[in-house]
């Protein structure tokens, strides 16, 4: 990630959706179907820890790690991303390990407010800025946080600008809040499952971005089940503990559905797999047409 | 202050239905007679929603006629919570107006991530002291938040231990001789400010110096409160519960968080498997047409198969924590009745 000169950065794709609803799987095969149709695909994920590493059995850092032709993953933690940052503007090395590897900065970090998200917009928006190192991706997907945290993420730019007048990271936040209002650049993608409360948090997130940024947004319906059953012809009051309960998912996502097309975005339904350890449970996984 | 309340902490990833949880341990407690408070720290005020009360800030009585005790519930206004914590500690009104006029102390408590935590630890120490209820039950944030919740205390109490403090106090005041401190202070440090002037710019410095000074003068309180808070957490009586859902990935994140439950010494008393899957057989299905009937039992197939990795996983708990399931499938939603029916299934936790 040393490129300087013109971005070839086309397009920045969020993921996001209510805690629990698979957003990094859904991230990872976004990310795969862009770098499937031949662009360079850069996925990112932005917690403390990384789920990739895991997920990917390999050792996922700051550092993109290539998996698969076109498709690199990295994983962008604040602290290294307030590193880097550091780094492009203090230049000398020393200087950096000094400040970084110093308690009193490490524990200012931890409880200065909204650095963190400072840091991570930053990277993330670093190749249209030209500013610091970034890659030569054309699409980068990042697998950011939940609802309510992930606001906090794309509002704490403007915040801080307004917040810091004057000096480098006012003028930073101002610039990388522009970069987010651009809606010809981020995207965003809502994950949810059939359940009632991730649908209403998805639709709350969806109406908040759209007022404030106007991103696309797209909604992925995920662990959809498709079936041919006829509810409205299956006698309800006959069935068994088990069989209401098969029954009662379906109708859950029929009315998740129905909620989720009043909003008039695009909605993209996964599959439901009955058992997703690693990439490969997830490759030739396609999304199911109704 | 001792605290004199029984503490119920519940943790766990997102969306398991942690505050559902929490609501339903706080109806069974009220129902045994108890006073009882369930705070929730979710920006989603799903709290409210499953009580049936909504866009009410501040502590509200839950109406529900015939049981024993009391059941208050309150939604968590981090910035309320912060200017009162402020006041509460200043011996001056002005220098509280001085921090409230802190544009780093605004940006905290309104616009801004990281406090979350925080005021939800001194608000539960502060409810649980307050003489006010039996019990509190309190409902963390979500995923990536909950570790955070858990280090909370120790990060806001390194930052007295580091002394932070000391190195703003030469900043920002121009009336103080900049060259005295400079030669108080080493060149590492002063170099490292210099890096830090150069990141953010003057005014950051100012706000930051100013508001680190402002802060100080409640150091002795401010401290107080986060060892009591802490205290409180390692509490016998201070019981932590585990919710999770039968999710692969959900479960591995529990056991994370199990690990570091109990290494930090606190009490984790139980695992509550949320909308737990059904164990019966698919049951009789010759009414139907057989093309449904094969539709359905293909559905079964896939159910059940995902369920079989997560009962291996859900075997691997230490003995003294309880593993509860509660079937949540066929319960009404969003109402008093459906968290009953939970805390029906959750009461053998209890005994």
């Amino acid at each position: 990630m040393t490129n300087k000169g013109i971005s070839s950065l086309k397009e920045i794709h969020f993921v996001t959706g209510k805690g629990g609803v698979g957003k990094s799987t859904a991230s990872y095969w976004l990310a795969s179907e862009f770098a499937k149709s031949g662009k360079k695909t850069l996925l990112v994920e932005i917690g403390d820890r990384s789920f990739f590493s895991y997920f990917l059995s390999r050792s996922i850092n700051y550092q993109p790690t290539q998996i698969a032709p076109y498709f690199e993953v990295a994983h962008w933690s604040a602290q290294e991303c307030l590193k880097s940052y550091a780094l492009s503007l203090l230049k000398v090395e020393a200087l950096y390990r000094l400040f970084f590897e110093n308690p009193v900065t490490r524990s200012l970090i931890q409880v200065a407010p909204s650095l963190a998200e400072l840091a991570v917009t930053g990277q993330i928006t670093s190749a249209p800025r030209n500013h610091g190192p970034h890659g030569d991706h054309e699409i980068l997907v990042i697998d950011a946080y939940a609802s309510g945290h992930f606001l906090s993420l794309i509002h704490a730019p403007e915040a801080m600008g307004e917040t810091i007048q004057l000096g480098p990271m006012g003028e930073q936040s101002r610039e990388i809040h522009k970069i987010l209002k651009d809606s010809g650049l981020c995207h965003l993608h809502i994950v949810t499952t059939s359940e009632e409360l991730p649908v209403s948090e998805g639709i709350e997130l969806q109406q908040e971005v759209f007022k404030y940024f106007q991103w696309p947004v797209s909604f992925i319906l995920n662990r959809f089940v498709e079936t041919h059953l006829d509810l409205e012809k299956v006698n309800m009051s006959q069935r068994s503990m088990m069989q209401k309960a098969i029954l009662d998912k379906l109708v859950s996502q029929k009315t998740a559905l129905q909620i989720l097309k009043k909003t008039n975005c695009p909605i993209r339904n996964l599959p439901l797999i009955s058992s997703l350890k690693g990439p490969e449970d997830l490759n030739g996984v396609k999304e199911v047409k109704i | 202050m001792k605290p004199t309340a029984q503490v119920f902490i519940q943790m766990g990833p997102g969306g398991v239905g942690k505050t559902t949880v929490s609501a339903a341990y706080g109806l069974y407690w009220a129902k045994q007679g108890k006073k009882v408070l369930v705070m929730t720290i979710d920006p989603a005020r799903r709290l409210a929603q499953a009580l049936g009360i909504s866009n009410k800030s501040g502590t509200v009585q839950v109406p529900i006629e015939g049981i024993a005790g009391e059941l208050h519930a309150t939604l968590l206004d981090h910035s309320l919570i912060f200017d009162q914590f402020i006041l509460k500690m200043s011996s001056k009104s002005q220098m509280a107006e001085k921090l409230f006029r802190n544009k780093l102390y605004q940006s905290l408590k309104t616009k801004l991530q990281g406090t979350q935590d925080f005021t939800s630890l001194i608000e539960l120490y502060q409810q649980a002291t307050s003489g006010k209820y039996d019990i509190v039950v309190l409902d963390t944030p979500p995923a990536q938040h909950a570790w955070q919740f858990l280090e909370s205390p120790d990060k806001f109490s390194n930052l007295f231990k580091e002394k932070i403090m000391r190195w703003f106090q030469w900043m920002g005041s121009p009336d103080e001789s900049l060259g005295f401190w400079n030669k108080v202070m080493t060149a590492g440090t002063q170099r490292v400010m210099k890096a830090l002037q150069i990141l953010t710019g003057p005014e950051f410095m100012n706000q930051i110096s100013d508001f680190f000074k402002t802060i100080q003068s409640f150091q002795i309180q401010l401290r107080e409160k986060i060892e009591g808070a802490q205290d409180l957490l390692k509490s016998p009586k201070t019981e932590f519960t585990l919710v999770t859902t039968q999710d692969e990935l959900k479960i591995i994140e529990t056991i994370g968080y199990a690990k570091e439950i109990q290494q930090k010494r606190y009490h984790l008393k139980r695992v509550i498997l949320n909308r737990a899957w059904p164990t019966d057989a698919l049951g009789d299905v010759s009414d139907l047409k057989p093309a449904d009937q094969a539709e359905l039992k293909r559905l079964f197939q896939l159910f059940s198969e995902s369920q079989k990795t997560n009962e291996k996983l859900m075997k691997n708990w230490p003995a003294e924590v309880k593993i509860i399931k509660v079937f949540d499938t066929l319960k009404s939603s969003h109402d008093l009745t459906r968290l009953s029916e939970m805390a029906d299934d959750m009461k053998e936790s209890w005994k």
